[in-house]
């Protein structure tokens, strides 16, 4: 069987890194692009079997891409994602035959687990779950919510996870406080600004990393957090 | 589409009070404990659904004959639930609710044939999306909401999260709009921290009773309640927590 494609299309480049970590755990060919046209051009040429859409592109018009898209005769399934959390966006478009959606910030697991999940609906693909992946030394378990560094295994918490697959998806680049919490998924978001320290805190506790020459959470003074780019 | 056709609190179907006559746009048979299917059933009025319990298939097999739309299932209890749908020879759209945040139990749900999932502990408007979209996608049913529900004193906006009380609006976090819904939902019952953490946030979740009071004491100010003489929200000393107002629709 040929391997699943899958096209990302999102103007935030964040988001666009996530997706496609993410898109790891489901062994797809990927390709993550910013323009509406340039993505429409890669539906024709690369005939990919997922899209994820971020709906709010072009200011808020990547909603119509979904009947534009969905028209053109092939299965293709689109997931959408969005940070418009009024009824109406949302509605707005399942109506336009989006098969599914979420808004960011989302689980990474649920993005995992909808995007197979479609997958098999559609196109009755078996598209493979892979539990474990690598984001350079460390070797993050989502099924068992572990991660293995070095040669101990530590247990992770659903933000603590959050965090690290956002940071480790932009490695080598630094997100501000306010940034990496507009791509962690929390019921209780009205916690203060310390949320993403204290989470930080214990997240290089129990990777055994030393503040002050940190391996894999960098602090940037004044800025916010880093991943290092580094290499398995 | 139609939605957020608002209404007045004159409206008697809204206030709680419905006529013999009344025949609800959306028909659920709801899988869950009482206390998380008496806050789905409550949030489920924005689109004035009624919904009927039932424990096992056998009981959702008996509902056959008041042909309801859609299953609404707490699939950490009733994990076979999808597999229950087809009813009076067809099959009906399966809406779960989980707790569990593996990617394999998801997937599981998905095999078994649930429609949509909705994660514990969930926003009052993502149960109203996922049932309108669920009932769009499988149904091909267009369903009207109704963004503002009077509900005793209360008018719930599930647009936003926010309440009025007395005409004016009342902001609250999603976590506050969650638990005043809880609350509407089982007027005059004692709350204990322990149902509320075990049915509405799940033992996996960061939550802890802690969190419960805190919310609790930050939703009674918001709600100018005084601690000696609460006017909605009491405290049972050792138990938990009791509404006092006007509640909602009758249990499930």
């Amino acid at each position: 069987m040929e391997t699943p494609r899958c096209l990302i299309v999102t103007e935030d480049r964040f988001l666009a890194r996530l997706i496609d970590l993410l898109m790891d755990h489901g062994e797809y060919e990927r390709r993550p692009l910013s323009d509406a046209r340039d993505a429409g051009l890669a539906i024709d040429e690369w005939a990919p079997h997922l899209i994820i859409l971020d709906i709010d592109i072009d200011d808020g018009r990547g909603i119509d891409l979904i009947a534009m898209w969905k028209g053109r005769g092939q299965r293709l399934p689109i997931i959408g994602v969005t940070r418009r959390t009024s009824i109406q966006a949302r509605l707005g478009a399942f109506e336009r035959g989006i098969d599914d959606l979420l808004v960011v910030p989302f689980p990474p697991e649920e993005l995992v687990a909808r995007s197979i999940g479609v997958m098999r609906r559609v196109h009755s693909l078996g598209v493979t779950f892979i539990p474990e992946i690598s984001v350079g030394p460390l070797r993050i378990d989502l099924l068992r919510q572990r991660l293995r560094a070095d040669d101990h295994e530590l247990e992770l918490t659903p933000i603590e996870k959050a965090l690290l697959y956002i940071l480790a998806a932009n490695a080598g680049e630094t997100m501000s406080r306010d940034q990496l919490l507009d791509y962690i998924w929390g019921f209780d978001r009205d916690v203060g600004s310390n949320l993403i320290d204290r989470h930080v805190a214990d997240l290089r506790a129990k990777l055994g990393d030393d503040r002050r020459e940190p391996r894999f959470i960098q602090t940037i003074p004044g800025h916010g957090y880093r991943f290092p780019g580094m290499s398995a | 589409m139609m939605s957020g056709h608002d209404t007045g609190a004159s409206d008697p179907d809204a206030a709680g009070v419905r006529s013999s006559t009344h025949t609800p746009q959306v028909k659920v048979v709801l899988l869950a404990h009482e206390l998380l299917g008496g806050l789905v059933a409550l949030v489920l009025r924005h689109v004035d659904a009624e919904c009927r319990p039932a424990s096992s298939e056998a009981e959702v097999k008996g509902l056959a004959s008041w042909s309801p739309d859609i299953l609404i299932a707490d699939l950490d209890k009733y994990g076979k639930a999808p597999e229950w749908t087809r009813i009076d020879g067809h099959a009906i759209p399966c809406l779960g609710l989980t707790r569990r945040r593996d990617t394999m139990a998801k997937l599981e749900a998905f095999e078994r044939g649930a429609t949509d999932l909705i994660e514990i502990p969930f926003t009052p408007d993502e149960i109203v999306v996922r049932t309108v979209a669920a009932l769009m996608r499988v149904a091909a049913r267009k369903i009207a909401i109704r963004s503002r529900l009077p509900v005793g004193r209360f008018e719930m906006d599930v647009e936003g999260p926010g309440v009025r009380l007395n005409e004016n609006l009342v902001k609250l976090t999603l976590l506050e709009q969650t638990l005043l819904y809880l609350f509407l939902a089982h007027p005059g019952q004692t709350l204990t921290r322990e149902d509320i953490l075990t049915n509405i946030w799940g033992s996996q979740s960061a939550v802890t009773s802690n969190v419960i009071d805190r919310h609790i004491r930050d939703l009674r100010v918001k709600l100018q309640e005084k601690w000696q003489e609460p006017r909605f929200i009491a405290t049972e000393a050792g138990k938990g927590y009791r509404f006092l107002g006007e509640g909602g629709p009758p249990q499930v």
